[in-house]
C-alpha cells in the first residue's frame, strides 16, 4: 500500500472500503511545486507576491526562502492555524528545518493531522486513535483464534469421521443394524469451553 | 518596590528547572512533571513548547489532565523519534495490521463456512450431532469507530 494510501486509510472508518489511491511522484522528487517570485519594481528586495498562510497568520513578510511557503499555501489558512496553535510556529520551523527537503512535505502533513487530532480531542489527540486501534486488533486477533479453533475441531471431526466410514466400507457382509451407536471422539462445544474459547 | 510574589516551593518541578523559574505552589506543571522526571518534560517542551503545553492544559478540565499530559508526553516521544510521520506513522502500521486481519478473518469465516456445510450431521437417537453451534462473528462488529470520515492526504 502507498504511503498516501496508508496515511488516508489511518483517518478512514475503520473497515473495509476503498482507500484512495491518488497518483504521487516517486520518492525522493519535490512534492510540492517551488513558487514563482515576482521582483517588486520598488524594492530592491525579493518579495513573495503573496503571502503564505504562515506569513499571514503571523503578519510578517514572506520572505523568499520561507520554510512555511511551500507546505502552508495561502489558500489554506487553517492547515497553518492548527499547527500553529499546537506546535507554535518555531517548533514547526525547527522541525522542518532538521529534516531533508524531501521529506518536509510529509512532515507538514503529519504535523497538519496531529494538531487536527488534538484540537478535536484535546485529552488524547492522536494517541486516542492508535489505542482505539490496539484495542481493536486485539479484539479482531481474538475472534479470529476463536473461528480457528473451530475449524480445527470441525477438520479434526471430519477427518475422524471420513476414517470411520472407510473402515465400516471395508468390512465384509457389514450390517449397520447389528453395529452400536458409537459416539463421536470429539465434542466441539465441550472442547471450546475446556479451551477456554 | 517589588510587588507581592508568591511564596517559592521547596522544590522545583522539572518544568521550572528546565525554565529556570520559580516554581510556585500553583505552578500548573508541577503534580504532572516532577523534578525527579527532566527528560519527561523535556521531550514535550523541545516538541510543543510550554506555553503551549499550558495552554491545551488550561482547557481540559482538571481530572483530565494527566491523562492530556501523558498523551502529549507519548506524542513527543514518538515525534523525537519519527520527525516525519511522528504518531501517523504509528497510526498507519496500525491500519495496515487492522486490514491484514479483516482479511484473515473473512478467510477464516469463508473456511468455517465450508466446514460446516460438509459436516455430516447424524439425527437418530444415540446419535452424535457433528455440527456445532457456532458463533458467527460479524466482521464489522469488531470496528466500529469512525474518527475522520474524509479523506485529507492528497
Amino acid at each position: 500500500m502507498n504511503r498516501a494510501a496508508c496515511l488516508n486509510g489511518a483517518f478512514s472508518v475503520v473497515k473495509r472500503m476503498s482507500v484512495i489511491c491518488p497518483s504521487l511522484p516517486a520518492v525522493g522528487v519535490t512534492t510540492w511545486p517551488a513558487r514563482k517570485l515576482e521582483i517588486s519594481q520598488n524594492s530592491n528586495n525579493i518579495m513573495s507576491s503573496t503571502r503564505c498562510a504562515a506569513c499571514k497568520h503571523l503578519r510578517r513578510r514572506c520572505p523568499s526562502d520561507c520554510i512555511f511557503s511551500p507546505y502552508f499555501p495561502s489558500d489554506n489558512p487553517q492547515r497553518f492555524a492548527y499547527v500553529h496553535k499546537i506546535y507554535g510556529a518555531s517548533n514547526v520551523a525547527k522541525i522542518l528545518q532538521d529534516l531533508p527537503v524531501n521529506r518536509q512535505g510529509e512532515a507538514a502533513d503529519s504535523l497538519y493531522y496531529e494538531a487536527h487530532c488534538r484540537i478535536k480531542d484535546p485529552i488524547h489527540g492522536s494517541v486516542g486513535i492508535i489505542t482505539l486501534l490496539h484495542q481493536q486488533i486485539y479484539n479482531a486477533q481474538t475472534h479470529l483464534s476463536k473461528i480457528q479453533a473451530e475449524i480445527a475441531v470441525l477438520s479434526a471431526n471430519a477427518q475422524t469421521e471420513s476414517k470411520y466410514q472407510h473402515q465400516v466400507e471395508q468390512m465384509p457382509n457389514f450390517d449397520s443394524n447389528l453395529m452400536p451407536q458409537q459416539k463421536g471422539v470429539y465434542d466441539p462445544s465441550t472442547w471450546l469451553s475446556q479451551n477456554g474459547l | 518596590m517589588k510587588g507581592h510574589q508568591e511564596p517559592r516551593s521547596g522544590s522545583s518541578c522539572a518544568a521550572c528547572k528546565l525554565l529556570k523559574r520559580r516554581c510556585t505552589p500553583s505552578c500548573q506543571f508541577a503534580p504532572y512533571f516532577r523534578s525527579d522526571e527532566p527528560n519527561k518534560f523535556a521531550k514535550v517542551h523541545k516538541v510543543f513548547g510550554a506555553s503551549n503545553v499550558s495552554k491545551i492544559l488550561n482547557e481540559v478540565p482538571e481530572e483530565q489532565r494527566e491523562d492530556a499530559v501523558n498523551s502529549l508526553v507519548y506524542e513527543a516521544d514518538v515525534r523525537l523519534k519519527d520527525p516525519v510521520y511522528g504518531c501517523i506513522g504509528a497510526i498507519a502500521s496500525l491500519q495496515k495490521k487492522m486490514i491484514e486481519l479483516q482479511d484473515d478473518l473473512i478467510l477464516a469465516r469463508a473456511r468455517l463456512a465450508y466446514y460446516v456445510d460438509h459436516t455430516v450431521s447424524f439425527s437418530d437417537d444415540g446419535g452424535i450431532n457433528m455440527c456445532p453451534v457456532i458463533d458467527m462473528v460479524n466482521v464489522q462488529d469488531c470496528f466500529s469507530f469512525d474518527q475522520f470520515s474524509q479523506f485529507p492526504f492528497p
